[in-house]
């Protein structure tokens, strides 16, 4: 009986070392590494962005991101970067605009509560500014700024301020 | 004739054996402990551990591959995507546009997704709690930095799996890197579906392994069977040998172990039964001679006891009063009682002793017995007086002759027989106790009383007795159906009890 005993206690343990080394079920694990990320292999386009330098409004080509063509209308009213203030350049666009592009006609106002952006002297040149910018967008041949200080409804493109683009 | 072993004498003649021995209560106990058991359990638990490391080594690799397939389904794709929808060069302030592109992109159904801002304050950046199914840990996002990582994580008992990653060959700048950069993705999906596919594998593999075991028992009974019933008849065969079925034998089949032993088997019981028949016909030969020289000697004894008479009168006469004669008369006596005896007990080893029944008042039998030898007034007799019982009266006077001769010339007065009904396994007999106040038995006598030419004074080869009586006296006995035994009596001296049944099997 002893005998017997061992025999079946040996196999108890064999069969519960198995079942405890088997882990039913999913188990959790550390961090594990699964090689080096994924490298940015998008596709390159860029945008134009007119910024104003002296008096006069300059286009600056950007990198813009697949898919938004308009992303110049939003990169008017962030802070310039660095290596263009150093250059010079700065933006009249205090507040974030939104932009709708129908066709080849964009149109353009200001985002409703926009942040707390500074507010835009809407000047001539800050209208190139968003005019150029817009009639940069592909496609947009006639831009329609709905800024009540101006009034309007205007029908722009950029070529209406060619006496303040370079 | 003392030679041969009493159990050879009482061996039977032949009869075929290899049937299961009686005894199923035996059988019984031997299944729950014997070899049948233990072939049994050990052909299952060596099946059943394989079933069940098989099953373990499938269910292991299953898992791995189950896992490994959702892990790579998971990585590739929070790969391909990110690879695919982050530029090389952001233009400033756009990871939040860049994050909600992602988002949704890698979101779907029992997946979610965080892209936060790459933090460059050395802290990793760590969505917002809620945002994924698991909490993401600082060690997570800090070697989420440098490389794509995961990890499996329980929560609330429910499997995830979470990456994260964060895309290389970028382009930013060194003044403003974080208007500039990629965000950091968290991804985290349910496992849940392969937590159910296990659960499935598993309650398959459990039948799968009862359905085995089932098998496996069944399998190993039969083998046992099989292999046990050549070792059953074997056994039968030994035991039947043993119970003196000399011709026992065992048919041999296949060429195995079990072959093997039973061919030695067939082997030994064949030399076993010729040499018990040689022992038997020596035997019988030995019984023959003595017989017949008994016979031959009984003539001219009782010619020799006459002539003698006569001498031992005429010498009588003489001046010399005839002492050698008397001792030739003596002489010539126990001669012719020795030969009386080894005519019995001739007669019991050929089997032709025979009762000649009768219904007998055991106290008038003994009381004949005892006065017929003249010890009437040595031996003091205590029993019922109208006990009948049925025997040979001529077997049972010898019996009582012995015993308390025996008792007169080997022990001291005292002598008592007392006989009293006495039942002995459920069988009703009566009991004779013939006692003495002698020195008792000696040990080593005790178990050789009843043999042939056994004398209480060993060294004294010259007795008054044949050396036979007590022989003579327990065949008789065991003729009847009874027994004969020696002891010591409770006061000290010699005990003979003898046991009859009171009723008897007419023979004939």
């Amino acid at each position: 009986m002893r005998g017997r005993g061992r025999v079946g206690a040996a196999f108890t343990v064999t069969v519960a070392a198995l079942a405890a080394g088997t882990g039913c079920g999913i188990r959790p694990t550390g961090v594990v590494g699964a090689g080096t990320g994924p490298q940015a292999a998008g596709a390159a386009v860029s945008i134009t962005v007119y910024l104003v330098q002296g008096d006069r409004a300059w286009p600056r080509v950007r990198p813009g991101l697949p898919g938004h063509p308009d992303l110049g209308m939003k990169q008017l009213s962030i802070d310039v970067p660095v290596q263009e203030r150093r250059d010079g350049f700065r933006t009249l666009i205090g507040r974030q605009l939104s932009t709708s592009v129908t066709g080849d006609v964009a149109q353009v106002w200001e985002t409703d509560g926009a942040g707390p952006g500074r507010r835009t002297r809407w000047t001539r040149l800050a209208m190139a500014q968003v005019v150029c910018t817009a009639n940069a967008v592909p496609g947009v041949k006639e831009v329609r700024p709905q800024i009540p200080e101006w009034g309007g409804p205007f029908r722009l493109n950029c070529a209406d301020f060619t006496d303040l683009t370079s | 004739m003392r030679g041969v072993p009493a159990a050879i004498r009482r061996w039977p003649s032949r009869r075929r054996a290899g049937a299961r021995p009686p005894g199923g209560d035996r059988y019984r106990r031997r299944w729950f402990s014997g070899l049948r058991l233990r072939l049994t359990a050990a052909f299952t638990a060596v099946a059943l551990l394989a079933s069940v490391m098989a099953s373990g080594i499938s269910y292991i690799l299953l898992r791995r591959a189950m896992l490994q397939r959702a892990q790579d389904t998971v990585l590739n794709e929070v790969r391909q995507t990110l690879s695919r929808m982050s530029p090389p060069e952001l233009p400033p302030d756009s990871a939040g546009t860049l994050s909600a592109e992602l988002e949704v992109a890698l979101r779907e159904p029992g997946r979610k997704v965080a892209a936060v801002p790459m933090l460059f304050d050395g802290r990793g950046a760590l969505p917002a709690p809620g945002t994924l199914d698991v909490r993401v840990s600082r060690a997570f996002a800090m070697q989420a930095r440098r490389q794509m990582v995961f990890q499996r994580i329980t929560r609330g008992g429910k499997p995830f799996l979470l990456v994260g990653t964060h895309v290389t060959q970028y382009v930013t700048t060194t003044e403003e890197p974080e208007r500039t950069t990629p965000p950091m993705v968290f991804v985290s999906a349910s496992l849940s579906q392969e937590a159910a596919d296990l659960r499935s594998f598993t309650g398959a593999i459990v039948i799968a392994d009862s359905l085995a075991l089932a098998a496996a028992l069944a399998l190993a009974l039969l083998a046992t069977r099989g292999v046990l019933r050549p070792v059953r008849r074997l056994g039968a065969a030994a035991r039947a040998l043993g119970d003196g079925e000399l011709n026992t034998r065992v048919t041999v089949r296949g060429r195995d172990e079990l072959a093997d032993l039973a061919r030695t088997f067939n082997g030994t019981a064949e030399a076993l039964e010729r040499t018990v028949n040689e022992l038997r016909a020596m035997e019988a030969a030995s019984r023959r001679f003595v017989a017949d020289v008994s016979h031959e000697l009984r003539t001219p004894l009782t010619s020799m006891i006459a002539v003698t008479d006569v001498l031992a009168e005429e010498a009588a006469a003489s001046e010399a009063g005839g002492t050698a004669a008397r001792l030739v008369v003596a002489e010539t006596r126990r001669l012719t009682l020795l030969v009386e005896h080894l005519i019995e007990i001739s007669r019991f080893d050929a089997g032709a002793a025979a009762l000649v029944l009768d219904d007998v008042v055991v106290a008038a039998a003994v009381e004949a017995t005892l006065l017929a030898r003249g010890w009437s007034d040595a031996v003091t007799v205590d029993g019922p007086r109208d006990l009948v019982v049925r025997l040979d009266p001529r077997r049972f006077d010898v019996i009582v002759a012995n015993l308390v001769g025996n008792a007169l010339k080997h022990g001291r007065p005292p002598v008592r027989a007392v006989f009293a009904p006495t039942a002995r396994e459920d069988a009703p007999g009566f009991a004779l106790t013939v006692t003495d106040r002698g020195p008792g038995m000696p040990a080593d006598l005790r178990a050789v009383v009843f043999d042939r030419f056994v004398k209480a004074e060993a060294a004294r080869t010259r007795s008054e007795g044949s050396g036979l009586g007590l022989s003579i006296a327990k065949e008789n006995a065991v003729l009847h159906g009874g027994a004969l035994e020696a002891g010591d009596a409770p006061g000290g001296g010699a005990e003979f009890t003898l046991w009859l049944p009171i009723e008897q099997e007419e023979s004939g």
